[in-house]
């Protein structure tokens, strides 16, 4: 054996055990990788929850504020009325110039609602999707780990069978099984025959003895014939 | 990973066991790849990982060339009758390959379920080994 052999058995060790542990460390971070890719979707859930309550809180007092506004404009337009009930028309004009106002901050402020109403919606609808994906991506993990898992396995009977050579055929050894079956159920059958052989021989005897008894009961009429004849 | 459910390794030892209970024998032992074999002395290798078992029966060592594209069809038919297992082909080399027919199964507790578990997964092995024959019968 030359130089080069060894170096070559010694380079097929050497990569054999290299390759396991390259297996092993693929395995683990396989493991990992799905691992921490749901645990990075997690955190961001929780920054976007966080972020979302921020934002629906937010929504809910701009509109609060809104709300106040629209209310306290509508109290000026009651006391507008009430002064023009009253024939002052003066207070009336005061009060509808305070409406005014009110009406002006409301409608200020109404785009600064409906953006935050909107931010908080399109937030809470991203959280839907990211559970969505959180539950789909745990799913899958477990389905790739299972598969990973059987793969691996397949990889350790494959190396088994390899091992043990050509030497295990089960297409051989089913047709085995099934002759030393049939072979067996022919002996049974073999076996009941003989055994019920004698039997039916008595059960034989017993019918011609019965029919000898009929046909002997069956002569009396020619028997009274012959007596009359003999003494007639 | 939580929220889903969490995937133990088992003990080889405990599935060995659990497989003497649902009625075989195991007749060769490399630790987490074994061989298993009944009253009909039919050869099925089971290996375990993690929490599945996946099983083998080596069913017949053919030359490659043997495999006709209707052959290999006809093994990866939907509608072959296989019911739980599925053909696979282990390269030999020297243009010989060996045709093996495997299915698996989860373990979870190994208690009951998990032996009739394991008892279903081998039973159906061996009943579609008949099948594999019969598909296989043109080219053995």
């Amino acid at each position: 054996m030359g130089f080069w052999d060894y170096f070559s058995r010694g380079g097929r060790v050497v990569r054999g055990k290299a390759n396991a542990a390259m297996d092993s460390i693929e395995d683990a971070t396989f493991e990992t990788t799905l691992q921490q890719t749901v645990k990075d979707m997690k955190t961001e859930l929780r920054t976007l929850v966080n972020n979302s309550a921020d934002a629906v809180a937010n929504a809910t007092r701009l509109e609060r504020q809104h709300g106040k506004l629209v209310s306290q404009s509508n109290e000026w337009k009651n006391r507008a009325r009430a002064a023009l009930k009253a024939g002052k028309e003066d207070l009336a004009r005061k009060a509808l110039v305070k409406k005014k106002e009110f009406d002006e901050d409301a409608a200020k402020l109404q785009p600064s609602v409906d953006s935050a109403k909107k931010i908080a919606d399109t937030l809470g609808s991203r959280i839907g999707q990211l559970k969505d994906r959180i539950q789909d991506a745990e799913r899958n993990a477990s389905t790739l780990i299972a598969r990973r898992n059987a793969a691996t396995a397949q990889k350790k009977v494959a190396a088994a069978l390899a091992d043990v050579g050509t030497a295990d055929n089960a297409f051989a050894t089913l047709s085995r099984f099934e002759q030393a079956v049939e072979k067996e159920e022919a002996a049974a059958s073999a076996f009941d025959a003989l055994a019920g052989g004698s039997e039916s021989d008595d059960l034989m005897d017993e019918f011609k003895a019965l029919e000898a008894d009929a046909a002997l009961a069956g002569m009396d009429d020619d028997l009274a014939a012959l007596k009359a004849e003999l003494e007639g | 990973m939580s929220g889903t459910q969490e995937a133990a390794a088992i003990d080889p030892q405990d599935v060995k066991n659990l497989i003497k209970v649902v009625g075989y024998e195991i007749t060769k032992d490399l630790g987490d790849v074994f061989l298993v074999q009944d009253e009909s002395k039919i050869p099925i290798w089971c290996c375990v990982q993690d929490n599945i078992v996946v099983n083998t029966i080596p069913c017949v060592t053919l030359d490659s060339a043997k495999l006709s594209a209707g052959v290999m069809r006809s093994m990866m038919d939907a509608s072959n009758g296989l019911t739980t297992s599925s053909f696979r082909l282990n390269d030999l080399g020297d243009g010989k390959v060996q045709v093996v027919l495997t299915n698996f199964c989860k373990l979870l507790e190994l208690e009951e379920d998990d032996a009739d578990d394991i008892w279903s997964a081998l039973n159906f092995l061996e009943i579609d080994l008949i099948k594999a024959r019969d598909l296989l019968k043109d080219v053995i």
